[in-house]
C-alpha cells in the first residue's frame, strides 16, 4: 500500500540523507549505525517513539508485517519493529537494518512535511516515484545507508561489506550511478 | 505513544553509557520486546530491575534517587502493606484511597506538604 505526497527529487533526498548522517554524528563512517539511531531518535525528535515487539504480538501490527511507522493523534510517529528484525539488525543483517532504517526514514520524512496529501491509498508502483511515500522512504533509506559520494567506484561486494547492506541494496546503488551517467550522455 | 518516566530515564541511561536495548537484554535477562513494553508502560516494572540497573551502571546516590522517582511515577497501581500498621494508619490509608479521586490540585499539594514536613 502506498500514499501520495508532495514530490521530491532523488538529489534532494540525498541532501536529507547527508543531514541525517550529520545530525546523528555518522558522517565519518560508511557503516550507518541503525541500532544506535533507533535508540536515540526520540532524544532528537520528541514526537518519534520506538518500540520492539515480540514476533507473535498482533496487538498493533499484523503478524505478516515486520515493522511499521504508525502516526498518532498528536502528530507523532511510533516506530514498531519485531524482535527478530531488531536482533537480526543488531547482528548486522543488511536486510533487517534496511527494514528499521526504512521506518526511521518514513518518520523523518513525515516530520519534514512529506505526509499523505489525500486520504486514498494506492497499490505499490501505481504512483509516480517522486510522489510516492514508499519510494521516498526507500530512496532515503538507500541514500542514508549507502552514502552516494563516499561509495563512488566501489564494487557490490565492497558496498555490501562496508555499508552493512544487502546485495540488492548495493546493486541498486550502482544502478543509480549507471542511470545517472546514461542521462548525462 | 509516550514512554513512561522510567522508560525515558532508562533510555537516557543507556545512551549515556553507549548501550542499546540489546545490551540491556543481557543484564536484565529478559527479551528486548519485554523491556520495550515496560518502557512504553504496557507492563509493570519488575521489582528486581532497580538493583540490576543500579549495579550495572554503578549509579551514584543521586542517580539512584532519580531512578527510584522515575519508577514510582511510572506505576499505575500502588500496593500498601497493611499487615503490621496501627488502626489509625489503616484509617488514614483507607480514607485517602476513598477520597483520592475527588482531591483537587490545591488539597493534594497541602496534604503532600504535611507529609513532607513530617518525613
Amino acid at each position: 500500500m502506498d500514499y501520495e505526497t508532495k514530490p521530491i527529487k532523488r538529489i534532494e533526498i540525498r541532501a536529507i540523507s547527508c543531514w541525517i548522517r550529520n545530525l546523528f554524528n555518522q558522517n565519518d563512517t560508511l557503516y550507518f549505525d541503525v541500532i544506535k539511531v533507533f535508540e536515540i531518535i526520540h532524544d532528537y525528535f520528541h514526537s518519534i517513539t520506538t518500540e520492539v515487539i515480540s514476533d507473535d504480538d498482533n496487538s498493533i501490527l499484523d503478524l505478516n508485517k515486520p515493522c511499521a511507522c504508525i502516526p498518532d493523534m498528536r502528530g507523532g510517529y511510533h516506530i514498531v519493529i519485531r524482535e527478530s528484525i531488531y536482533e537480526g539488525a543488531c547482528q548486522g543483517v543488511g536486510g533487517y537494518r534496511s527494514h528499521i532504517q526504512h521506518e526511521i526514514s518514513h518518520s523523518i520524512l513525515c516530520l519534514l512535511g512529506f505526509v499523505p496529501i489525500i486520504g486514498r491509498s494506492y497499490k505499490n508502483g501505481e504512483l509516480e516515484a517522486c510522489r510516492s511515500m514508499e519510494w521516498q522512504a526507500k530512496a532515503l533509506t538507500g541514500e542514508t545507508l549507502v552514502p552516494f559520494y563516499k561509495t563512488k567506484g566501489m564494487t557490490v561486494k565492497q558496498i555490501k561489506e562496508s555499508c552493512g547492506v544487502s546485495k540488492d541494496c548495493a546493486e541498486m546503488r550502482l544502478k543509480i550511478e549507471k542511470d545517472k551517467i546514461k542521462k548525462m550522455r | 505513544m509516550r514512554y513512561t518516566e522510567f522508560g525515558e530515564y532508562f533510555k537516557i541511561l543507556r545512551i549515556k553509557h553507549q548501550e542499546v536495548l540489546m545490551d540491556a537484554k543481557k543484564f536484565l535477562g529478559v527479551s528486548c520486546a519485554f523491556i520495550s513494553s515496560v518502557e512504553c508502560g504496557k507492563r509493570p516494572i519488575p521489582e528486581d530491575w532497580f538493583s540490576k540497573i543500579v549495579n550495572h551502571y554503578r549509579l551514584t546516590d543521586l542517580e539512584q534517587d532519580e531512578l527510584k522517582d522515575a519508577i514510582d511515577k511510572s506505576k499505575k497501581f500502588l500496593k500498601l502493606d497493611m499487615e503490621s500498621v496501627t488502626n489509625v494508619q489503616k484509617d488514614l490509608a483507607i480514607q485517602f484511597q476513598r477520597s483520592f479521586d475527588g482531591l483537587d490540585e490545591k488539597k493534594a499539594k497541602e496534604i503532600l506538604d504535611i507529609i513532607k514536613r513530617n518525613q
